[in-house]
């Protein structure tokens, strides 16, 4: 079974304490198999695939001159007449990769590469696929740099482009369970993404959230609720907040108003953790999702847990909540950010390295958890707002 | 979409009785914990527990028959008591942050995530690793 069938199945077991229901939607998704750059006589080592990008024709190495484009490529002006049959040598910035890419296409290149205008090596995404799209790399400023040198010098440089990749559109489900008893109209809802990245299992991200959603699924039952109380899974969260976007979006004014407030629960467990609240502000946000973040603020206190207050820049599946005019809020344990000296003492671990060293990686496993974390963070969920009238 | 204003208040309004439930609850509560200081030796771990329970109740927004049960102080106790709802085949005890917390295990969820990532391990056939990204096996479509 996979991560939706487990979660329904967890859920159906538990009778008609919950209604279920399950939300289709469709998603796009892409795939890289295999991708090969050679520029002149290197290999770029820093060069990366783009997200959600085509495969080379027939999945083969296209060959071809590397052709500089004007500017940055933001309109099909930029690329001269010798762009077609061959590669489109980009600039990045002022637009985005998925139109580089589509002028590129229109254009006639065979494959494009996008070199960094910053330090480091590029990566990005096409964004909604175009037909006029082709194989997409980023390269850092440093691998451009001879590339550059030779081209701007009247010199020809070739390359080997290849990439085996597949985008393709399929549909994916929310899933949501909502408690028999508690008066309907007036629904406390928290969440989880049922999703994780390609790159590997997402044990924390969000295992940790869903599982931890599901967990006070299963022992809510033991109780009865004055407000309905509404669970729920979003599929897609790493492709971009699909799931909890479309189901945010599409409710009729009337469900919006059943819905009190949305609580995130994206990453419980990070090893190297924090204690992090977001900062929710009803100058910023809809009017109460201040109050939901105070609330969480108090109940760290009561715990003697020191905490702290992170960016509410709809990084996760709050977002649509919020965009929606439905009050939201969370709490997390952070991502690839660095934990601070002044963390440190208040959480241990270690400053200086990420919250999650192994955030959208294949090491995000079971041995990627803080137990005492994510024991924690489940805690807080009964604390907060079963019981809004 | 907009909402009408007059809907947006109404949602604060409930949070607020909320926080003013608690902020009452926070100030009698300090009240106790000075009384109890001078009363008795009891260990910081018990201590901090019925305390916690008492500022999690107040959470819950309002528990008036809970509350009064929970705090000896001779509160002004005119709140009515609420009748529980009852889901069939018997009462269920209305929720409480105490008992919902009590209830939660690390090793159930330490144990969920060992079945996860069993289920990841569908996604190694297409990607070569465990995975549970939509679209793979680690997620299965339900309807399609």
């Amino acid at each position: 079974m996979g991560t939706l069938s487990y979660i329904y199945s967890s859920l159906a077991e538990l009778g008609d304490y919950y209604t279920l229901s399950n939300q289709s939607f469709p998603a796009v998704t892409g795939r890289v198999t295999e991708y090969r750059l050679v520029l002149g006589d290197q290999v770029p080592s820093s060069a990366l695939s783009m997200g959600l990008t085509p495969p080379t024709k027939d999945k083969e190495p296209v060959h071809g001159d590397i052709v500089l484009v004007a500017n940055s490529g933001c309109d099909t002006s930029d690329f001269p007449a010798e762009v077609a049959g061959n590669i489109a040598f980009v600039k990045r910035g002022s637009c985005t990769f998925g139109t580089k890419s589509e002028n590129a296409g229109r254009a006639g290149a065979v494959a494009a590469v996008v070199y960094n205008n910053d330090e480091g090596p590029l990566s990005g995404t096409l964004g909604t696929p175009s037909p006029y799209h082709v194989a997409t790399f980023g390269v850092s400023d440093t691998d451009a740099a001879p590339v550059l040198k030779k081209l701007k010098g009247g010199k020809h440089v070739d390359a080997i482009a290849y990439m085996d990749a597949d985008v393709s559109i399929i549909h994916t489900d929310n899933i949501i369970a909502q408690t028999s008893a508690g008066d309907p109209d007036n629904c406390v809802m928290l969440g989880g993404h049922s999703d994780s990245v390609t790159e590997g299992p997402g044990i924390n991200d969000d295992g940790s959230g869903s599982l931890s959603v599901l967990e006070v699924a299963k022992q809510l039952t033991k109780f009865d609720v004055n407000n309905c109380v509404r669970f729920s899974w979003w599929a897609g969260e790493e492709e971009g907040l699909l799931g909890s976007d479309y189901y945010a979006g599409t409710l009729t004014p009337e469900e919006n108003q059943k819905i009190r407030l949305f609580m995130d629960y994206d990453m419980m467990a990070s090893p190297n953790f924090a204690y992090q609240i977001y900062n929710a502000t009803n100058d910023a946000s809809p009017e109460g999702s201040e109050e939901l973040r105070d609330l969480y603020i108090n109940w760290y206190k009561s715990q003697n847990l020191s905490y702290t207050l992170i960016p509410f820049d709809g990084r996760s599946d709050y977002d649509g909540f919020i965009r929606a005019g439905i009050p939201a809020g969370g709490i997390a344990t952070g991502a690839e950010g660095i934990k601070t000296k002044e963390e440190e003492k208040q959480f241990g671990g270690k400053a200086g390295d990420w919250y999650d060293p192994c955030y959208h990686q294949l090491c995000d496993d079971v041995s990627n958890l803080n137990l005492t974390a994510w024991e924690v963070n489940t805690k807080v969920r009964p604390a907060t707002c079963y019981d809004c009238t | 979409m907009v909402l009408q204003s007059e809907s947006s208040e109404s949602r604060v309004v409930s949070i607020s009785c909320l926080c003013t439930s608690f902020l009452l609850l926070l100030f009698f509560f300090g009240i106790f914990i000075l009384l109890h200081r001078h009363a008795s030796n009891l260990k910081m771990v018990g201590y901090s527990r019925s305390q916690v329970a008492a500022a999690g109740l107040a959470l819950m927004g309002g528990l008036p028959a809970a509350l009064a049960a929970q705090i000896p102080l001779g509160l002004d106790n005119d709140h009515q008591q609420q009748t529980p709802l009852h889901s069939e085949g018997g009462a269920l005890p209305l929720v409480s942050t105490e008992a919902l917390q009590d209830s939660i295990k690390i090793d159930n969820l330490y144990a969920r995530a060992k079945e996860l990532y069993e289920i990841a391990k569908l996604g190694e056939e297409e990607y070569n690793h465990p995975t549970r990204v939509i679209g793979g096996d680690g997620t299965m479509i339900l309807s399609r």
